[in-house]
């Protein structure tokens, strides 16, 4: 599992919990993945919705302009469920190793 | 302050991911980089620390199959316009014949540069413009500007070669200048040829980053120096055959389809 699914796996898990707009996501991805640059978030972003596994819709907000938000699909469910399968598996290989 | 360095950052993100993807995907993410910036004011080095270099995002974006595709039709439509440039820098006198393949091959540049053009614009316009359509904006002001300008240009080139003609024709007894002559009407044509490329090559970057009708100037551009290299091709070559007149009004014959095809190329590349 590379870091760029893991990141994948961090965007679906935060759109599955409610539907979010672009800098939400970025700015807590970005929290999470100090060392990796938004920019590469966002084409990450920009690839799941590309995929299909997102789609994204414009939300009203009070007073300010419309943004853009981003909802998971059927098919980004089955992508999130298996991305978060391959984590658990990497996960239980790495403690069976010993690691905490 | 801080939003006048978060613009500098995005007009260099708009020229990198308006170079490396299609109009309306650019336009896309223009307008989601624009919604980012706008949640909070960083500064311009913060801006390099989160997001990288413009152009660095901008090749995170782009599939390297599809830019490295543009970059190969960007090559061969150069070289189409600048083919025509490099034969009359390096010409040489030569036999001359202006019939059955010979005569596809003069034109091959035109053709290719030409049928090129129109595909990739239009084809961009069937796949990506469909909600960005620049076609219902008003043709750029500087375009309109170009297009008259080359046109200008090609036309006092032609008068001026003329009345060249028409004063070594009236005046048999002044064969003795006609090396001069010759390497004036030279100097004209391969003038108008670099002029025409430069231009052109000009017009092809600024229908890939601003608006794809410049390519309109590209075609106009590839039609003037294809004319002025097959009138240069006449004067170089040394097997004339028949009266001068005969010679004349052939390539009339043959230009007309040349100027023709580039007239509704361009129309059609300015209001598609």
């Amino acid at each position: 599992m590379l870091k760029k699914d893991l990141i994948e796996l961090g965007l679906l898990h935060l759109i599955s919990q409610k539907d979010q707009y672009g800098y939400e996501l970025l700015h807590q991805l970005h929290t999470a993945f100090p060392n990796t640059q938004e920019s590469a978030v966002y084409a990450l972003l920009r690839g799941l919705c590309r995929e299909q596994y997102t789609e994204s819709y414009l939300g009203e907000t009070s007073g300010g302009p419309a943004r853009k938000y981003y909802r998971m699909t059927e098919q980004g469910r089955e992508k999130y469920t298996q991305l978060l399968s391959d984590w658990q598996s990497l996960k239980a290989a790495l403690a069976a190793l010993g690691l905490p | 302050m801080k939003h006048r360095k978060q613009e500098s950052w995005l007009s260099r993100l708009n020229r990198a991911v308006r170079w490396r993807l299609p109009p309306c995907e650019a336009e896309e993410i223009l307008s989601d980089y624009r919604e980012l910036l706008s949640e909070d004011s960083r500064s311009e080095s913060e801006l390099f620390r989160d997001f990288g270099s413009p152009e660095q995002a901008a090749q995170l974006l782009s599939s390297s199959r599809e830019y490295f595709r543009w970059l190969a039709v960007l090559i061969v439509l150069a070289l189409c316009l600048l083919l025509p440039v490099f034969r009359m820098m390096f010409s040489s006198y030569y036999f001359f014949r202006d019939s059955g393949i010979f005569y596809f091959i003069r034109f091959l540049p035109f053709l290719t540069g030409g049928l090129l053009s129109l595909h990739w614009f239009r084809q961009n316009h069937d796949n990506y413009y469909n909600h960005c359509d620049q076609a219902s904006r008003p043709v750029p002001r500087k375009l309109r500007l170009f297009l008259l300008v080359l046109t200008a240009e090609a036309i006092l080139a032609g008068l001026f070669l003329w009345q060249f003609n028409n004063y070594f024709m009236l005046n048999p007894e002044k064969i003795a200048r006609i090396s001069r002559i010759g390497q004036i009407t030279g100097w004209v044509l391969t003038g108008t040829c670099i002029l025409s490329a430069i231009v052109g090559i000009l017009a092809l970057y600024k229908a890939r980053l601003s608006d794809r009708r410049w390519c309109a100037l590209y075609l106009w551009a590839l039609t003037i120096s294809t004319i002025a290299l097959y009138i240069f091709l006449i004067l170089t070559s040394m097997s004339l055959e028949g009266p001068i007149s005969t010679i004349w009004t052939n390539c009339f014959l043959h230009l007309i389809p040349v100027a023709s095809l580039g007239l509704i190329g361009t129309g059609v590349l300015l209001s598609c």
